[in-house]
Parts: C-alpha cells; structure tokens; sequence
C-alpha cells in the first residue's frame, strides 16, 4: 500500500458575509495516497472548490475562516502554519491548476520568465543559465512545440489548450508532491481537453505525484480518478473508488447525477432524469439531510436528523439513512441501473 | 421529410481576413433540431448569429420560409421575421437586463410589437409563459439577481417563447449551468417543441447533450461544415476523420470504457480546389475532395 500523503479531517469552512455566516464545507473528511487520482466532484456551490482552495491556504481571512479541523500533509497540520510557512510549501510541495489558464498566467510577462521564476525561487542554488534549461525541458516535456522560441513568447500568443500547457509546466516547475487541479479543463474543448488529461496522466506514471482533480464533468472522473469524493451543500456525500461509485453508487444525489447525463445510446423520446429544485443556502444549512428537499426517496427522518456516513465495503462509504438496516430497500433507478447493465454487460456481477 | 423553414445556402461570414464562416449550406426542416457542433472559433456561433440577422452577412443567401431574410426589407417584414425567429443565449447572467424584473424582460418584445396593451391581458400571458417554462406567476415582480442560473435560463427561455416564435436559436443554452440543471432545461425545451411545435437550431461543444436533442447533426471546423447527417449517422457511421476525431475525444461516465479510450488524434488536410461536398449516403454529406472522400469511406 502507497503511503498516505494528505489526511483531510473534520475541515470546516466558513465565509461572512453580509447576508450572515455562509457554512461553505461544513465537516469533510478524506485522505490521498502517494501517486493517486482522487476526484472530487460537485455543482456550483458544493464547496470543491472551497475545499481545493483550502489545501493551499488560499481561503483570505477575513472574510474566510478555517471554524474547525486539520488538513495533515506528510503528517503535518497545514492550519496553523504562517504565510510564510506556507509559501514554503506552496508550489515546492503542493502546486494547484487553475481552471482559466489565461488569468492564471501574467499577461505581461513572457511565459518563460513566469517558469525560471518558480525554478529560482525554489532551488536557490540554480543559476539562470541552468533555470532556463531546465524551462525549456518542461515546456518540451508538456508537449509544447519548438519550446526554444516558445520560451520568449507572451501568454497571448498560446491557444487556450496551450495556455493551460504552460500552467502545468508552472505548477511541476518545483516537482510537487501534490498536484491540485480545479476544472483544469472546464474552459477547453474535448479534443484539447482529452490532450490535457492524458498529459497529466503521463507525468503522475513518470514521478508519482499525488492529484487531486476538482471538476462537475463525471465523463472526466471516469477517466482520470483512482478514487472519487461526491460533494453536495459542503460535505462528501459518497465516497469510494471509481468503480464503486459509478457501478455501485449508494447515494441518491448521485444516483441523479449519473442519470442527468444524457448517454450516446439514450433514446431521445424518453426525457432524461432530473434532479428537481436547486441546491440549498449555506448561511442557513437544512436540518437533517441537505438533500432532503430533492430526494424522491427522502423518508421523515432525513428532515430531522443528518445521517452519518455508512460503510458500504471497506472503501466505500455514503451519507444517506437509505442505507441504515431499518430503511426501506430502495431499489436503484431505472435509468441508472439499466445504464451501469449497458456499460458492463455480462460483467455485472464483477463489479457490484 | 417535411417542409424546409430554413435554407441556408453558401454562406459567408468575414472579420478583416478572417473567414469566420467560410461557405456553408444546410437545410433545416420544420418541426426539427438541428445540432450544430465544434470547437471554440469554428464559427458555429457565427452562423447562429448570421441567420437571426445580428450580422450582416458577406455572401450567400438565408431564406427563411421562402424569404430572403438580408435581402432589402420593408419594416413590417422585418417585425414579423423578428417575431418568427428567436434566441436563447449562453449566459443567463450576462443575458438579462440586472434593473428589469422578469416580468419586464418577457413582455419587452410585446412593447415592441404592440401587442398585449391591456395590462390584464399582458399580466395573464407572461404568467402563462413564466409558467409553461417551469416557474411561477408570482415570479414576475422579481429580479434576476435572485434567480438561479438555471431559472434565469427558464427567464431567457419564457423571453424567447413570448412572441410566439416558430423558430429558436439556442447557442449553448446549457454550457453554463450545472450538471442537475442541464437536463431539467434540456428536458423543458423537448417539452416546449412538442407542444408549440418549434424548430431549433441548437448550437453547442457538448457532443452526448447534442447527440440527445437533436435529429440531425452539423459539424464545423474552421469555418466549413465537413459533415452532417442524422444523429445516428454521424455518431455511429462518422465519416470525416474530424467527426472521429471529435468523438474519440468525448469522456463517457463508466471508468471501464475509459481505461481503455483510445483518442484518434486529428491530422489537419488541406481540401484545396476540388473540395466540394458529397453526399455519401442519402442525407448524409462530408466536405473533401473525391480523393479523400475514398480514403476515408470504411
């Protein structure tokens, strides 16, 4: 078993605002093993992106305030550190993707300059010669072509794929151990998108860097994630590897997510499953269950008290009382059943 | 089949020197979607935008239900065509006026078209509309900061519904909602061509979204449609090696096929002359030149 690189505990996550205190990650929990992808997917509002933000201490204070819990990488607490701890730790040790690879580069600023910056701050004993090489390598290694004369060009000068190219250039510039990549390619089109996505994979196989892939796409999870974290109103709702999550999903909430997607063979008379009403506001969190409202198979006790997290198999958890021995056996949708038979045929049984 | 609404007929579109749209013909029938994809700057929204006359075109022609639509136009002619043909924009937040209610932004286009003048009247048809588009009557007193982006879509929706259009140009009307969010509103626009009997040009880069909506399927690159068909022609008998490309590219949800994706890369080939677009099967085109037309047909 790989070593455990980053521990999420209890994390808690609260914004003031105006309107009141917003509860935008209210308890997560989860944990991510050297050279692993986990996936953590969500809508809007969900608190992913809180939480990806989190890791690196990005959340400003005020108005943001870290109300509870520990985020352990290598075993050590990343809350109390100081900024300037942090800034140790950010890019050397954990480096994040942003989604617009445009506002994430300096606009004024050739794209090989914005890379030595980060091999010099980081190795202080490289020289320039040496920094620039060494740019040069990792925009050769991102695939971008004719790196030497790239290395002298402005961010506007790349495509929107090619931008986001460079963001990983940057981002691996200090070999992190962690990779945190937020919609990296939300803004893309599919065949730049699937370029990215294999080239992330390419390099996680040559160094073992741990991912974590923050995106609303579930036909990415499938692809890129060892294991998958499904948020809804600020907590993981479901937790487990790709396949379980996908095969042998638990939750209602992603029940309706794997049955909103449309599928290539979907008969286009039948409408497709939709998950009613819209997520809940955070300043005053339901009680009970947050899903409550928009659960077909909601029962009194899920408007009364918040279900805890139920053990499915060893790696495999869900927060919904469905699963409590005294439910009702709800059986899962048509839809999505009849979809999971469709991708898996005879093998069924195998996977569930 | 039945009857062409739209004939679009070697359309073109230029910025400076650059040929946003670059020669495009296609017909759409009434009581269809016709699915329009590619990548960002293929020009799909260029077309879109063309045909409901937002642009003045470089060349070619647009007949709408018979009628050259850039031709000289009287007003009168002019107002009926923007009552037939309507739009539904990407953005719900950038798309709707932030100082109207919602009330307002529906019953703008009857100022305009002097229609509905008694205020019961008017209130009665905007509350039918918030209501066939899945919202409230009490709705229309608010604004639409405090709507959600998928209601503010179902606003964008009831706004385009108002004149009782028969043709609609959806340019990504989902790409920027949530998962949950989309199928509630793919779902609400099936619904609504059913009853109202509509026609929509549905722009979009989503390909499994569009496969699902649409009966027929464009493909642009660079500013040429190099395929079109029926859905299932174009999903299940691609014949362009961009069209193959392009699904080879869509991720599906189930890990097991994904562990085994094998992309087809696109290699760009230049059409020159004798490019032209043939008909390989009964409604069913592909731009290149015959030379490649043989290579690529399996």
């Amino acid at each position: 078993m790989a070593e455990t690189i980053l521990e999420v505990k209890n994390l808690k996550i609260n914004f003031k605002t105006y309107a009141g205190l917003v509860h935008a990650v209210r308890g997560v929990n989860f944990d991510l093993k050297q050279g692993e992808t986990l996936a953590i997917v969500g809508e809007s509002g969900s608190g992913k992106s809180v939480t990806s933000n989190a890791l690196m201490k990005l959340i400003p204070q005020p108005p943001g305030i870290y109300a509870d819990g520990q985020i352990l990488f290598e075993g050590r607490d990343l809350i109390p550190l100081t900024e300037k701890q942090m800034s140790k730790i950010r890019g050397n040790d954990i480096a994040m993707i942003f989604q617009d690879p445009m506002t994430a580069l300096n606009p004024t600023m050739k794209v090989g300059k914005q890379i030595t910056e980060v091999i010099l701050k980081h190795n202080k004993n490289t020289s320039r010669a040496e920094a620039k090489k060494r740019a040069i390598e990792l925009l050769d290694e991102v695939g971008i072509p004719y790196p030497e004369q790239r290395f002298s060009q402005y961010p506007h000068e790349f495509s929107g794929g090619m931008r986001q190219r460079v963001v990983i250039a940057i981002a691996l510039a200090a070999e992190p151990k962690l990779l945190i990549a937020d919609e990296p390619t939300t803004a893309l089109d599919v065949t730049i998108q699937a370029q990215i996505i294999e080239l992330m994979k390419k390099i996680q196989k040559e160094r073992n860097t741990s991912i974590i892939f923050i995106t609303h796409d579930l036909g990415v999870v499938a692809n890129v994630a060892d294991r998958v974290a499904v948020m809804y109103a600020g907590q993981i709702v479901e937790y487990g590897t790709v396949n379980e999550i996908f095969y042998n999903p638990k939750h209602p909430y992603t029940w309706g997510l794997l049955g909103s997607m449309p599928d290539l063979d979907n008969n286009a008379d039948e409408l497709l499953r939709t998950i009613p009403g819209s997520p809940p506001d955070l300043t005053n969190p339901p009680k009970g269950d947050a899903f409550a409202a928009r659960n077909e198979f909601a029962m009194q006790i899920d408007y009364e008290e918040e279900p805890p997290m139920f053990q499915v198999s060893p790696t495999h958890f869900a927060k919904t009382w469905l699963l409590h021995p005294d439910a009702p056996k709800v059986e899962l949708p048509e839809a999505v059943a009849k979809r999971i038979k469709g991708y898996l045929g005879e093998e069924v049984e195998q996977y569930v | 089949m039945s009857e062409k609404i739209l004939e679009v007929k070697n359309l073109q579109q230029h910025f400076g020197s650059i040929r946003a749209v670059d020669g495009i013909s296609f017909d759409v029938y009434k009581g269809e979607t016709l699915g329009l994809v590619g990548e960002s700057g293929c020009g799909k929204s260029t077309t879109g935008r063309s045909i409901i006359r937002l642009y003045d075109i470089t060349g070619g022609e647009i007949i709408f239900k018979g009628q050259n639509i850039h031709g000289k136009k009287s007003k009168k002619e002019l107002q009926q065509f923007n009552k037939e043909m309507q739009m539904i924009f990407q953005d719900p937040y950038a798309s709707l006026n932030p100082r109207m209610t919602a009330g307002e932004i529906i019953a703008e286009g009857f100022d305009i078209h002097g229609m509905h003048k008694d205020k019961k009247k008017r209130k009665e048809v905007i509350g039918e509309l918030l209501e066939a588009v899945g919202l409230n009557r009490e709705h229309a007193g608010r604004y639409a900061h405090e709507f959600s982006g998928g209601q503010r879509q179902r606003i964008g929706i009831a706004r385009a519904l108002s004149l009782d259009p028969s043709f609609i140009i959806a340019d990504e009307p989902i790409s920027a909602l949530d998962v949950s969010i989309q199928a509630q509103v793919v779902n609400l626009l099936k619904q609504l061509q059913k009853e109202r009997d509509l026609t929509y040009l549905f722009i979009a880069h989503d390909l499994s979204m569009v496969k699902y909506i649409s009966d027929r399927i464009a493909v642009m690159r660079r500013g040429k449609i190099v395929e079109l068909g029926t859905a299932e022609d174009i999903y299940y008998h691609p014949v362009h090696p961009y069209t193959k490309s392009l699904l080879s590219a869509i991720p599906l949800p189930d890990p097991k096929t994904e562990a085994t994706r094998v992309r087809i890369p696109y290699e760009h080939e230049e059409v020159g002359e004798g490019g032209k677009t043939h008909e390989v099967f009964p409604g069913h085109f592909v731009y290149g030149t015959e030379e490649q037309l043989k290579r690529w047909r399996p």
